[in-house]
């Protein structure tokens, strides 16, 4: 394993300029909300004294008004901020294929243009491979939510009211898991698909048969690099605290320090998939 | 012989102060002896109620009236259902077999049995199938100044709560559960029938309450336990006696965790779910906190028990309510200490004892002067013993105080009826929770405000004073706080109380021009006075403009700040619909404040209050890039699934 996340460290290195793309997309569209967000807040603030006092203070009453007052023209920009998450659906499926298609050789680097020719190629593959792992996806939290509702309703006349923690707690942690599984199975599609040129279903099955019985290695994977971006987010966290939001100095950092968390974030992201890769290439064919 | 008399005066002041004691503190108008037994398998009360009413108008009384509050719960055709719209549904869908209701077998006034003239009435609506109104017409009127005895048999079958009383497993809130005598006020009776936002109205008196349980149970009750003792058929029963109150609600339940404590004289008894005990010390620290402030603020708490009441799952409708000397709270056993809904929750009910208990308004018909003056309090309370800031809520940056906290509801419904309108007369349960606890806060708190010092706090401890143990009106609360004050009010109770109108005064304008140099022929004021020199420095024509954009007037303060970080105050009566301010100097203003120190929290719009002659952007900066933050996290998950 630990090989596994040397190997993985260096090909997300090596592949540093897909971090920055990887990165720079969630930015790009971040950017796009924060102008949407700002344009609205501007509007519904009109030239009072809050626009220079939320700096220091997030006062609830401003809160209270921007609900009471603006609430029509908040929906109008929830509706923007779907569409920019549309749009980047849309897009990451691309750049999930990109990042499939070039991490088959760890060892090399691979230019932008390569990675968008390569994600170009998967992209029908690869969106079918989306719209069936968001569909079991889907289909599994449905499940489980609408039996822990069930269950809630059929306690409902417990004398305690444990059983309600007891039951949304074990339904948040099975599609917590669920949720952690079925990601790896989808990256292993993907990577599987690339590496074999197969459709979507038989990738996908494979991929599941890979994680839950050829290596016991990818669920471990899988875990050890999200216990990996929680340590991440705790020294970010740990940092941002620290900094002063309420001057314009502290602002900018704070706002520089949340970037480079999510450029971190990226980087995970890259070496998954180059971890994840490697993993596929150990299997004896 | 010093001695002796030494002795004899402190027997007789030992004996006054038994007297003085003994003192009623009310009328006692209503005084009830009953006699109950609840089957907790069946949810079943079977009682005999012996009440002593005595008429204390100047005419004889010829029939009577009663509440039989339970009614509302025996199907869904009663008022009370009726108002409860949706939610009915969702309950009768979730507890099929949860209705509830109340029967007489037998009414008896003094020796003249008159349960076959029972009719029911509704007095409040055309609602012919509502149940919760009896009239009992009397063979012999009963005279001004005399008492009656009468006797009353009855049953009832509790509800699955749905609000306020009932049951939820083996948790019993047994609350307006006997026959109930209506107020016999200016010559007729006060008994309004039972409706979803309507509390309760009664006299004070005297009740001596048995009440047989299981063998194992748990009893929270009105009033002060006298004995108890063990039937030896797995019941026991238990007898409560309570002065000067004018309700009586008792709980069961077997899993109750009792802690004890005391404030000054006072016997708290904490009743809580067994997962609540870790937030035992947030209820007490709590109520400690309000019998202080009250104490201090009005008067003594008194009676020498309280008794507090955590509601079962399933029972959360019967929580957040008050009666004599027992009050029900909430909580779950996830609660954040930054969630303070506990604490607020237990402040609010325990003033519920004074304004409620003691000043005893009349519910249905002016709920605001119990729920909307303890709100205010409950606001005072909180903030000073939680915060100022995020005294209500302070979770991860976001801090609610109590104006704050009114704001929000107030704002929810701001003009659809005035303070007066009877309780279940609003639009809607969002107008009614609004204007009777929001509104009424937030104009007492503006008032504060407004004279200043403690002169509201030492007002409202008049009309406490003046109206304790009585049913004090709107007009009464006016004219106390007016008497207090030394001032007449009316010009504002009449728009806040009486009227529908908002207060919303704003910067509308904040302009800066150069000012005009000067042009054309001097003409001197007096012969041989020279021109001026012109100006050195640059010189602006700046103004302010601030407007009334609601109808209700108040006197404002206005704030204009300039560059160089100078600042001028301004007053305004605030009557016309705009007042324009303005100034030429070498200074800019930068910027203009309408009520810079927040004293009107009754303003609908804080936003509009202050205006920038050129915008800041830090601020919009800041938010919306946290926002796009954790937009862009959001967009990183979603990505990668």
């Amino acid at each position: 394993m630990g090989r596994v996340l040397a190997a993985a460290c260096r090909g997300a290195v090596w592949r540093s300029s897909l971090v920055l793309l990887v990165w720079a997309m969630g930015a790009l569209f971040a950017l796009a909300f924060s102008l949407s967000a700002g344009h609205w807040l501007d509007l519904a603030l009109d030239g009072s004294l809050t626009t220079a006092t939320l700096l220091r203070d997030l006062d609830a009453n401003v809160l209270i008004e921007l609900w009471r007052y603006h609430h029509e023209s908040l929906a109008q920009l929830f509706v923007i901020a779907l569409l920019l998450v549309l749009t980047n659906v849309a897009l990451g499926i691309g750049l999930n294929a990109g990042l499939a298609g070039t991490t088959q050789d760890p060892g090399v680097a691979v230019l932008p243009r390569e990675f968008w020719r390569r994600g170009f190629a998967l992209y029908p593959v690869c969106a079918r491979l989306w719209g069936l792992a968001t569909a079991i996806v889907i289909a599994l939290l449905a499940a489980i939510t609408v039996t822990a509702r069930l269950l809630v309703r059929w306690l409902s006349e417990s004398p305690s009211e444990m059983p309600y923690y007891y039951i949304y707690g074990t339904a948040f942690v099975l599609a917590g898991t669920m949720l952690i599984g079925l990601v790896t199975v989808h990256d292993h599609a993907r990577i599987y698909a690339a590496r074999r040129g197969v459709g979507a279903l038989r990738a996908y099955r494979w991929a599941l048969w890979f994680v839950t019985r050829g290596d016991a290695r990818a669920l471990l994977l899988a875990v050890t690099l999200l216990l990996c971006g929680g340590l991440v987010w705790l020294v970010y966290q740990s940092l941002a605290t620290l900094l002063p939001p309420t001057t314009t100095f502290g602002m900018n950092l704070s706002l520089l320090w949340g970037q480079v968390f999510l450029l971190a974030r990226a980087f995970l992201r890259v070496a998954t998939f180059v971890a994840e890769s490697e993993l596929q290439i150990e299997l004896p064919e | 012989m010093h001695g002796r008399l030494t002795t004899g005066c402190i027997a007789l002041a030992v004996c006054l102060a038994a007297a003085a004691a003994a003192e009623p503190l009310s009328l006692r108008i209503a005084n009830y002896d009953i006699d109950a037994r609840l089957d907790v398998a069946q949810h079943t009360i079977t009682a005999r109620e012996v009440l002593t009413w005595r008429n204390t108008s100047s005419e004889s009384v010829a029939d009577l009236y009663f509440h039989l509050y339970l009614n509302a719960f025996a199907n869904n055709r009663s008022s009370l259902m009726r108002e409860a719209g949706e939610a009915i549904e969702d309950w009768q869908r979730d507890k099929p077999d949860g209705w509830g209701q109340q029967a007489i077998s037998r009414f008896v006034v003094d020796d003249s049995d008159r349960t076959a003239a029972i009719e029911w009435v509704h007095p409040d609506d055309d609602n012919v199938e509502d149940r919760t109104v009896i009239r009992v017409p009397l063979e012999h009127p009963i005279a001004a100044g005399a008492s009656a005895r009468i006797e009353v048999d009855f049953t009832a079958k509790l509800p699955k709560i749905f609000a306020r009383a009932g049951y939820a497993g083996p948790f019993h809130f047994i609350a307006q559960w006997f026959p109930k005598i209506g107020v016999y006020d200016g010559g007729a009776w006060n008994c309004h029938q039972y409706h979803l936002t309507t509390e309760f109205f009664a006299d004070f008196g005297v009740y001596d309450v048995r009440l047989t349980v299981p063998g194992d149970s748990v009893v929270g009750a009105t009033g002060e336990r006298q004995d108890e003792h063990d039937n030896g058929d797995g019941t026991k029963t238990l007898r409560y006696h309570a002065e000067d109150v004018h309700d009586f609600a008792w709980t069961v339940d077997p899993r109750f965790i009792e802690v004890t404590d005391h404030f000054d004289a006072v016997t708290l008894r904490l009743l809580l779910q067994p997962h609540h005990v870790t937030q035992a010390a947030r209820h007490l620290d709590a109520v400690k906190a309000a019998m202080l402030r009250y104490r201090d603020w009005f008067g003594a708490y008194p009676y020498s028990q309280l008794t507090i009441v955590d509601p079962a799952p399933g029972g959360n409708g019967a929580g957040g309510m008050e009666y004599p000397t027992l009050i029900t709270v909430g909580t779950s056993w996830w609660m954040p200490a930054g969630l303070r809904f506990p604490e607020l929750v237990t402040i609010h009910e325990f003033g519920h004892q004074y304004w409620y208990g003691m000043v005893a308004n009349n519910e249905f018909e002016a709920a605001w002067l119990d729920e909307g003056i303890n709100s205010y309090v409950e606001g005072l309370i909180m903030d000073e013993r939680y915060g100022p800031q995020g005294s209500y809520i302070d979770v991860s940056g976001l801090r609610v105080d109590g104006i704050a906290a009114r704001r929000a509801g107030y704002l929810a419904a701001p003009s659809h009826d005035p303070l007066t309108r009877y309780a279940w007369q609003f639009l809607d349960r969002r107008s009614y929770s609004s204007i009777t606890y929001a509104k009424t806060a937030l104009l007492l708190a503006t008032l504060e405000r407004y004279l200043g010092g403690d002169r509201l706090r030492v007002a409202l401890r008049h009309y406490f004073e003046r109206w304790r143990f009585q049913h004090p009106t709107a007009r009464d609360f006016i004219e106390a706080i007016n008497e207090s004050t030394g001032e007449d009010l009316w010009w504002y109770f009449d728009e806040t109380i009486y009227g529908t109108a908002t207060l919303d005064y704003a910067v509308t304008r904040v302009e800066t021009e150069d000012a005009l140099e000067f042009a054309g022929a001097h003409v001197p004021a007096t012969t041989g006075e020279e021109p001026a020199p012109a100006p050195k420095e640059k010189r602006y024509r700046n103004q302010v403009v601030v407007e009334r954009l609601g109808d209700m007037r108040m006197p404002v303060e206005v704030t204009v700040s300039f560059e160089d970080g100078t600042e001028t105050a301004e007053w305004w009566d605030g009557n016309d619909r705009w007042r324009r301010f303005e100034y030429v100097g070498t200074q800019r203003v930068d910027y203009a404040v309408v009520d810079p120190r927040h004293k009107l929290p009754l303003d609908v719009n804080f936003t509009n209050n202050s205006r920038m002659r050129d915008q800041a952007t830090r601020g919009v900066i800041r938010l919306a890039g946290r926002w796009g933050f954790w937009f862009q996290n959001l967009l990183h998950v979603l990505t990668g699934l």
